[in-house]
């Protein structure tokens, strides 16, 4: 099939600047942030407003075309890969704010606004956006919606589906509408729920009402020291089993703070195993309370040592070096893969172990810097070899031993990552063959062709890595 | 209807057993008057997709029962149809105190939940009107929330798990025990506020928060609820976090608050030296607005809030909730006082921009309605009418949604997937889903 | 043009995570992959492998880059995409179409290495603006050689001389220095870099000033000419003792290039070891300044300056908090930061005369953002931010004056 057709009625609708179609323009969106797999779009489209996405979809979807949606390529999961090659629509363009409303504290923005652009822009109005994931210095709301996505202080706030009111999305027809709205309780199905986590598989949304909060007058970060990696997730589990949930509730591992702190002065300390991040917000009367609770259930489960974070910049300096951890992994290995699992908090200790020794079992280093405060875990894998070494079968051992131990206890394969391409074959690990047909009832009554984002979600039977899932029966789906 | 009812009794009963299946006698769960042929008890998720399967096969609608509560959201049940009861479905799975989760069966009420986890200082801050009786499974699928909605969440924020019976027979679940889980599409979502249309929950896991070691409220009265509104505005963009923020407006109110005035009811939570500031600060603001204030702690807080939450549902009377954007609460309260009949009385819970209105009967007709609509409509909110005579209820859908039209369709098409025939309460949820 | 790209081992460092594409300048403007240092360094690494064809088009999107290195700040794994950059454009070339490349190589190869030339070009330019031929220009050139022109700085009175190879510190000596007199800043700021003399020997540095020395070779390597940039670099640490507490250049850009000498001379064993040395010496005025401490109290003078962060002493050198600092120590002087003070003004070298477009763009943000701040003076230490805001200024009409940080320290008399 020739595309030129289909590439110049593009160019009518987004100019010829947006719409791609040379080698050089396309190979750079054969990837997002998952480096395991690679496959080049057909053509690759910015569109700038939500008309030029309907005209874009219409044309696309008239060739039979598939389409995978796009925002900042931040995703680990491989989200928006295009497998199947198509037309990858880029909402990157799209960064308009087009309402702040300080007083019923919304506000409407198109999908391709980066998160962090977002927060500095509502700081004149003492609000932010609290979905903060590690990489929202860079990805853009729609990212965020599409996967769900999370970040340390969600641990209070919640995750990115509690902060999206309404949706425009575009369907894979062409069509404009919208989902939700402004005030609470839209009448029907909570499709703006069910919209929100859906990897891009219903239809390229478009613009989003996000709720807003008030920044808290008080904010105290505090570091705990700890000379194992045991006694950290205690003192974690301890803390929220105390009833105390703080804004923020983070474990770093030695290996990690020292990676950082080779790219950074983040003031992680050299000669630790395992550190609490911690941070409460709130009223100035509350946020020391707590402090001074927290800090004695730390000494209690053998703080070495207990730091807080003096200034402003000592704060920001320790959040930085937090979300730079996954990058300073560079530093450890050549290869590194962050996964992104959870398990109920009352099991972190046991879960760490169980890591630590698959691991060892099977002979990879894993560093571990996670969201201690809700369960969620990111073992990194550290490796030579490159994905299609025999070796890596010893790495996707490693992660399939990983998710499976979550499994066993109630938790999940992927905590705010998403399934993507990655972890799709793993689905029904979680689910059962009833659970996995509802899902796709709901995906086909937005997208009955599945033109949005195939091949994603869904086990298609093709593995990732090159390696085929061990069969694990849906022992997930009980308890 | 009898027809059926006389081939599927037998069939239910092989199923379940003679004593968890009552035929004739079902006049008690009558829902706007139209009177169940069966009433059924199944005793687990197993017998619930049973039951839904067998009652597809002969053609009969079913309804969900929990506590009854809020059985009368919705539009008119369309006969014959089965009452399907999920009191027995009330154990507790699982209570993981340190995961500040609980797994509990759909029929459990919550006011049995709270007897469960609160000798570990732990609550459920949903608070449905009658939350004694109501029950996890109903509360979720009703989705009616309480005062504290924008301050611990609503059932969408508070629901993590759940399992389902679909109409096929067949149980899926959805979410899990983690309070972040991105494995497949959020299905617990659907679940919520569909009325058991999409399928019959029989399981919830839920997220907790420990109780508050202080609590207290100041409640702040006035002629003129409009200083009222003003007032609550005021402490609602100060760095204050209450609880809860409510303007309880008029005789009808404020009568069931042994108060002949409106009242502003701001609750602060937490340690006492926040608690203590918050109040504090709001009793001076009230004091500058030269308004009385006092703090109630204990008991008669307790009674204070019991009143408010069940405000609209207490006694007869029309039922209307009316949900905006939070900022335009004071314009649109403004507007709907000048509309509605002087017996109305209304709850005003400013932080999530609900209002319910609580209306007698006798003045209230479809105009009236219509202007509550129409007002609501031109701020983008929504309206539902929870409970109002047959014949109001039947003078047009009861949430009259503004659905775009493709949105609505895609909701059809979920509808259609889940429930080809029609089994799950059908026509009772918003425009005939 | 098709060429291979060689194997750069820094791209491996790269986990494509994309937290530099916001950071950076040209991706900020388009919102396109290609435009991002991660795009950039995904088509080098194609490129490399074989994926990818070297045609003229990866050419434009790696010489799109600002050079700004934005992104390596902001880059959790610590890809150095300037170096990056500089080595993949080393096999690309000069950019721009034929003609224009062939003028930018002919400039960096014959011009740049030889201050004699320089000089007489400059000369050239100072005449044509003293003698009312530029105005006329202005007015006559066609549109695409206008913005050119305009962007000329006024070519200084006169230029930079250094009256001696040694200038002795005036009061007890405190340090010994080495001075880059530079090109552009003694061909178009000669007031500046006296002023940083007298700066310097008040604050009691003798400072040296060798007589060989060439221009440090930025332009070169930033623009494809890394085996003409070497030559220079070796004429310079011929040139430099190294037997002083450090060699200073109040030009960020000269200061980022110099010191990266040990690496750029890294595969010469005549020179490595020596370069290494000369670049550990390599000082920003402004940083060394704060280390060493200013000597005398600086007189009053109120009013609000806004700072610049030049990209090359923000990004490439970490220099962010010292001249700050030195602003803070001028009684009367308020410094209020703009929005996004560290991102590139569009200067970057020889970029604005290169990608107009582009360059304007961002020229048209940093306006507003130092409007914004109603501050009088912009402070920016180095030529080309200079160069720049200056156009800048009189092109949006900002009331502001741009100023080097030495010319606030030399007239408060610090």
């Amino acid at each position: 099939m020739t595309l030129a057709p289909l590439i110049r009625r593009l160019q009518a609708i987004v100019g010829n600047a947006y719409a791609l179609h040379r080698p050089e323009d396309l190979i750079v969106y054969e990837q997002d942030a998952l480096m395991v797999s690679r496959h080049k779009p057909d053509l690759v489209v910015l569109p700038d407003t939500t008309q030029q996405v309907s005209e874009v979809v219409r044309a696309v979807r008239e060739l039979g075309l598939p389409i995978v949606p796009r925002g900042a390529g931040t995703g680990l999961a491989g989200g928006a890969i295009p497998e199947r090659g198509g037309v990858v629509v880029a909402l990157t363009r799209m960064t308009r704010v087009h309402d702040i409303d300080p007083i019923s504290k919304t506000a409407v923005v198109e999908a391709g606004l980066v998160n962090a652009d977002l927060t500095a822009m509502l700081e004149p109005y003492g609000l932010f956006f609290a979905p903060d994931p590690g990489s929202q210095v860079a990805a853009t709301i729609g990212g965020n919606v599409a996967n769900n996505a999370g970040g340390p202080h969600c641990l209070a706030y919640g995750v990115t589906s509690n902060h999206v009111l309404g949706l425009e999305v575009v369907l894979a027809d062409g069509t404009v509408t919208w989902v939700g709205s402004r005030a609470l309780d839209e009448p029907g199905y909570d499709l703006t729920g069910i919209l929100v986590g859906s990897e891009g598989t219903f239809g390229i949304v478009t613009k989003a009402i996000v709720r807003l909060l008030a920044r808290r007058e008080a904010v105290r970060t505090l570091l705990a020291i700890y000379d194992t990696m045991d006694a950290a997730c205690e003192a974690a589990s301890a803390v929220i089993a105390s009833g105390i949930v703080p804004e923020a509730l983070e474990i770093i591992d030695g290996m990690s703070m020292r990676a950082v702190n080779k790219t950074l002065q983040a003031g992680f300390p050299e000669d630790a195993e395992a550190a609490l991040l911690i941070e409460v917000e709130g009223l100035a009367e509350s946020v020391p309370v707590l402090i001074e609770r927290i800090e004695a259930i730390c000494h209690r489960q053998g703080a070495r040592r207990i730091q807080t974070a003096a200034t402003a910049q000592d704060r920001m300096g320790l959040w930085k070096g937090r979300k730079h951890a996954y990058g300073a992994l560079g530093k450890l290995a050549r290869r590194a893969i962050m996964l992104d699992v959870c398990a109920p908090r009352s099991h972190l200790a046991r879960i760490m172990r169980q890591i630590t020794e698959a691991g060892t079992r099977l002979n990879i280093q894993v560093a571990n810097f996670f969201h201690a405060g809700d369960g969620n875990l990111h073992p990194n894998l550290l490796f030579e070899f490159d994905d299609n070494s025999p070796e890596y079968a010893r790495v996707v051992a490693t992660t399939e031993d990983i998710m499976w131990a979550c499994i066993a206890v109630g938790g999940t394969i992927t905590g705010e990552h998403g399934l993507g391409m990655e972890k799709r074959e793993y689905l029904g690990w979680m689910n059962s063959d009833a659970d996995i047909a509802a899902m796709k009832r709901v995906r086909d009554a937005f997208d009955p062709d599945g033109a949005m984002n195939p091949d994603k979600v869904f086990p298609t039977g093709r593995p990732v890595h090159g390696t085929i899932p061990s069969v694990r029966a849906a022992g997930g789906a009980d308890r | 209807m009898i027809a059926d009812s006389m081939s599927l009794a037998p069939r239910l009963e092989t199923l379940l057993g003679g004593e968890w299946v009552t035929v004739g006698d079902t006049s008690r769960w009558a829902v706007d008057g139209v009177i169940p042929g069966i009433a059924v008890r199944p005793g687990d998720s197993e017998q619930v997709g049973a039951v839904l399967r067998l009652c597809g096969e002969a053609a009969a609608a079913v309804v969900p029962w929990g506590g009854g509560t809020a059985i009368e959201v919705g539009n008119p049940p369309r006969p014959p149809h089965v009452a399907l009861l999920t009191d027995r479905l009330s154990g507790l799975v699982e209570h993981d105190a340190a995961n500040l989760t609980v797994t509990v069966g759909a029929g459990m009420t919550l006011g049995a939940l709270d007897g469960v986890i609160s000798g570990q200082g732990q609550f459920f801050p949903l608070e449905p009107p009658f939350a004694e009786r109501a029950t996890a499974g109903g509360a979720v699928a009703v989705n009616l929330n309480g005062p504290r909605r924008a301050h611990c969440g609503s059932a969408r924020d508070l629901v993590i798990g759940a399992r389902a019976a679909q109409a096929d027979g067949t149980l899926i679940k959805a979410g899990g025990k983690t309070v972040k889980n991105v494995a497949g599409y959020d299905m617990c979502k659907l679940f919520i506020g569909s009325l058991g249309t999409l399928g019959v929950l029989t399981e919830l896991t839920l997220r907790l928060l420990p109780v508050p070691e202080t609590s207290r409220t100041v409640a702040v009265w006035g002629d003129d609820p409009s200083d009222l509104l003003r007032l609550s505005g005021r402490v609602l963009e100060s760095p204050l976090l209450p609880a809860a923020v409510v303007v309880v407006v008029d005789a009808v109110a404020a009568g069931a608050l042994g108060r002949n005035a409106s009242g502003l009811l701001v609750r602060a939570t937490g340690f006492e030296a926040a608690v203590a500031r918050q109040v504090r600060d709001v009793t001076a603001w009230a004091a500058q607005a030269a308004l009385d204030a006092e703090t109630l702690e204990g008991e008669a807080e307790g009674a204070l809030w019991q009143a408010i939450r069940d405000f609209a549902w207490a006694g007869g009377g029309i039922a209307i909730r009316v949900t905006v954007p939070s900022g335009d609460v004071p314009a649109v309260f403004g507007r709907l006082r000048s509309a509605l009949p002087a017996s109305s009385g209304a709850v005003v819970h400013a932080a999530s921009g609900t209002i319910w209105i609580h209306a007698d009967p006798a003045g209230f007709t479809a105009t009236a309605l219509g202007a509550v609509r129409e007002i609501s409509a031109g701020y983008s909110g929504n309206v539902l009418v929870a409970r109002a005579p047959r014949a109001l209820k039947a003078s047009g859908d009861v949430w009259a949604p503004g659905t775009p039209p493709r949105t609505l369709e895609i909701m059809r098409a979920i509808k259609q997937a889940f429930d080809p025939i029609g089994t799950l309460n059908p026509g009772r949820f918003v425009a005939g889903l | 043009m098709i060429r291979t790209m060689p194997v750069i081992p820094e791209v491996e460092t790269c986990i494509h995570c994309g937290l530099c594409l916001n950071q950076c300048p040209t991706y900020r403007l388009t919102h396109l992959e290609t435009a991002s240092p991660r795009g950039r360094i995904y088509l080098i690494e194609a490129a490399s492998h074989g994926r990818l064809d070297v045609t003229s088009g990866v050419a434009d999107h790696l010489y799109l880059c600002l050079a700004c290195r934005a992104c390596e700040t902001a880059c959790p794994s610590g890809v150095q995409y300037g170096r990056v950059a500089e080595a993949a454009r080393d096999v690309l070339g000069p950019p721009g179409r034929p003609f224009q490349r062939a003028m930018v190589r002919f400039a960096l190869r014959h011009l740049m290495p030889h201050p004699g030339r320089l000089r007489s070009v400059a000369a050239v330019i100072r005449f044509y603006q003293r003698s009312g031929l530029a105005a006329l220009a202005l007015r006559l050139l066609p549109r695409r050689l206008r913005r050119p022109a305009a962007l000329l700085p006024e070519a200084s009175t006169r230029f930079y001389t250094p009256e001696a190879e040694v200038l002795p510190a005036i009061g007890e000596p405190r340090a010994r220095v080495a001075f880059l007199t530079g090109c552009a800043m003694s061909l178009f700021f000669a007031e500046i870099n006296e002023a940083t003399l007298r700066l310097l020997r008040r604050n009691g540095c003798e400072v040296v000033l060798p007589q060989n020395q060439a221009c440090c070779g930025a332009l070169n390597i930033h623009n494809g000419e890394v085996a003409s940039a070497r030559a220079m670099a070796r004429r310079n640490v011929d040139a430099f003792p190294v037997d002083v507490d450090a060699i200073l250049t109040n030009a960020a850009g000269c200061g980022a290039a110099m010191k990266e000498y040990g690496h750029l001379l890294g595969d010469d064993p005549d020179y490595r070891e020596r370069a290494e040395r000369f670049s550990t010496l390599v000082r920003d005025t402004g940083e060394f300044l704060a280390a060493l401490g200013l000597r005398n109290s600086p007189k009053a003078t109120d009013r609000v300056v806004t700072y610049q962060d030049p990209c090359h002493l923000a990004h490439g050198q970490g220099v962010r908090a010292q001249p700050r600092a030195l602003l803070a120590a001028l009684p009367g002087t308020t410094l209020r930061e703009m929005v996004a003070s560290d991102r590139c003004c569009g200067s970057a070298g020889i970029y604005n005369f290169l990608q107009p477009e582009t360059s304007d763009a961002l020229l048209a943000e940093k306006m507003e953002a130092i409007r914004a701040t109603g501050a009088s003076v912009v402070v920016a230490p180095n030529p080309g931010c200079m160069m720049q805001l200056r156009y800048g200024v009189r092109r949006f009409g900002v009331p502001v004056r741009v100023a080097h940080l030495m010319d606030l320290l030399d007239e408060a008399g610090a």
